[in-house]
């Protein structure tokens, strides 16, 4: 009796949780366009990755392929958040036919070529501008 | 429209792989097999060939032209036509479809659904396998100058290559790289994990083996898409131990050397802790020929260590080369970490995603006295001490280490002890029979 009512109500268990997972997977993906998301938790169709996309798609026709790039963005407020690194491995998923690395890299003032200035509002020495892009700043990197 | 070419592309590579691996059975097929089952056998054979073949492209520098792809994959077709067989049994399909596959089927189609909309993409797939199929698709091959760039430590540069390349292969034969498209190897993968659950579960009883086969359907979808699992590399590892199952079920012989070697090469490809579960699912079947026969057969040692040792030693050698190592993979082993790793590892456990369906990894050790499937439980014991081992010594912040890895990480081992558990109650079930 118990070698089949443990699997039965195994079964039972896994029915309800799969339908509550599709339900939650419905229901978050109606409400994606409203998702208050951090960077971190981004999913496609959330409007602040659109936003991000938007800048990037603008950046692909200013510069030539397998330039180097430094992507500067906010942080976030939470430090465990890490807001502004999830979004330069967001920049660099949507550039990857560029370097991108973050600001913050020890490399970045030797190799930059390019800096993405997503809302970070930078104001460097060695920066030009090089276009006021959607929701971004694309400035060419003076050499050292 | 791109999508459906895209989607096209990857499906026509997937059916290519089989047809390759296919060309081997007389050495991969046991007598039994059912086809299902020999079509995850031939799949998982077929990557690895295309694995090795991308490979040496890479090491002649060679670049990935896709017409030189698709003439490469044709003539290794043609060639292994030549590799002498032994006429494998025919296979049936199945026609004894029951109620568990209809309900694993349904879970793994709304798990496609989901997957192919993106919303239940896994994160890594932006920061690990997806960003490096799409860029090796731009480069043509494996850029290891790329991956050695200092900045790239986050893509994780030394890990082995097989899911990328496969991304970059069907995205290089459907001329784009479309992340919707790419979903359907997660799929892929989801079914080949259903077709060898299915195989392993023939011993079961009838009813036990459906139900085994539904629960073990719709956890695989509500963890995919609870914890956003659609394109990791995580679903390769759970279809390499699951494929070497019916070959761990049964006495040793030839072909279940051949599936259980196979299968640990694929692993070994698929990801970084692939190369340890290899070495723990070879050693195992090893070991069980040499308890059966008193003495060490080489020639199985050989067809066991093989193709993971083939996958292994090149993908070291580029590690090295390259100096893709990263050293927070290793450190020295600190016992004192356990006020912190354990109360990660109840709070992993409880991870919403897996409804307490985690719970079931405890199945390795609690299946260990059960003889018919005790090398399956073995090997589930022996990658899940590794993992804890892992915590133990990496040189990183290890509670979120812990509580970013553990519930994916036993997503390797669920599915098999799924069916070892439902193995080792029709076994209870035959020896409490009278006579």
């Amino acid at each position: 009796m118990l070698r089949k009512a443990i699997p039965a109500l195994l079964l039972v268990w896994c029915t309800v949780s799969f339908s509550l997972e599709m339900s939650t997977a419905l229901k978050e993906w109606d409400q994606r366009v409203t998702s208050p998301r951090g960077p971190r938790s981004w999913r496609f169709g959330n409007p602040q990755l659109e936003r991000l996309t938007a800048c990037l798609d603008d950046v692909r026709g200013q510069v030539p392929p397998g330039s180097v790039l430094v992507f500067a963005s906010p942080s976030a407020q939470e430090t465990t958040e890490r807001a502004a690194f999830f979004r330069t491995r967001w920049a660099a998923y949507l550039l990857p036919e560029h370097e991108v690395l973050p600001i913050d890299d020890p490399a970045a003032p030797r190799v930059a070529e390019y800096v993405i200035d997503y809302r970070a509002g930078l104001d460097l020495p060695r920066l030009e501008l090089l276009a006021q892009l959607r929701g971004c700043r694309l400035f060419k990197v003076r050499p050292l | 429209m791109i999508a459906v070419i895209a989607g096209s592309a990857v499906l026509a590579l997937a059916v290519a792989l089989a047809v390759l691996g296919s060309r081997f059975s007389g050495a991969l097929v046991h007598a039994g097999d059912s086809a299902p089952h020999r079509g995850v056998v031939y799949g998982l054979a077929g990557a690895l060939v295309v694995h090795l073949l991308l490979t040496a492209l890479d090491a002649l520098g060679i670049s990935w032209h896709p017409l030189l792809l698709a003439i490469l994959l044709a003539a290794a077709i043609g060639l292994a036509h030549f590799v002498p067989p032994r006429a494998a049994e025919p296979a049936r399909l199945p026609s004894d479809l029951g109620w568990g596959d209809a309900l694993a089927l349904f879970a793994l189609l709304v798990f496609t659904c989901t997957a192919l909309t993106l919303w239940t993409m896994t994160p890594d797939f932006i920061y690990h396998w997806g960003i490096k199929g799409s860029r090796f698709f731009l480069h043509r091959g494996v850029d290891y100058a790329w991956l050695a760039r200092p900045w790239n430590w986050v893509l994780h540069p030394d890990y082995p290559n097989l899911l990328p390349e496969l991304f970059a292969t069907s995205a290089l034969l459907g001329g784009k790289f479309e992340p919707h498209a790419q979903m359907l190897w997660t799929s892929i993968f989801f079914l080949l994990m259903l077709a060898s659950a299915r195989e392993g579960l023939r011993i079961a009883d009838r009813w036990a083996g459906q139900a085994a086969l539904a629960i073990l359907g719709l956890t695989a979808a509500l963890f995919g898409m609870g914890h956003l699992m659609a394109g990791a590399a995580d679903w390769l590892m759970a279809a390499a131990f699951l494929a070497a199952v019916p070959a761990l079920l049964r006495p040793p012989d030839r072909a279940g050397d051949w599936q259980v070697g196979i299968a640990a090469g694929f692993a070994a490809a698929a990801k970084i802790e692939g190369a340890p579960f290899a070495l723990v699912l070879a050693a195992t079947q090893l070991l069980r020929r040499v308890l059966a026969e008193r003495r060490l057969d080489w020639r199985a040692a050989l067809r066991l260590g093989l193709p993971a040792a083939a996958v292994g030693a090149p993908w070291l050698l580029r590690v090295f080369r390259h100096h893709l190592f990263l050293g927070s993979n290793s450190g020295p082993f600190d016992f004192s970490r356990a006020d912190v790793i354990l109360p990660a590892l109840a709070e992993a456990l409880a991870d919403p995603a897996w409804h307490g369906l985690s719970l079931l990894v405890l199945l390795g050790p609690a299946l260990l006295p059960v003889r018919r499937v005790r090398p399956v439980a073995a090997v589930a014991t022996l990658q899940l001490l590794f993992y804890l081992y892992v915590y133990f010594t990496a040189p990183v912040e290890t509670r979120y280490y812990v509580l970013t890895s553990f519930a994916r990480l036993i997503f390797h081992l669920i599915p098999a002890l799924l069916v070892a558990g439902a193995v080792a109650v029709a076994e209870k079930r035959r020896s409490a029979l009278p006579g």
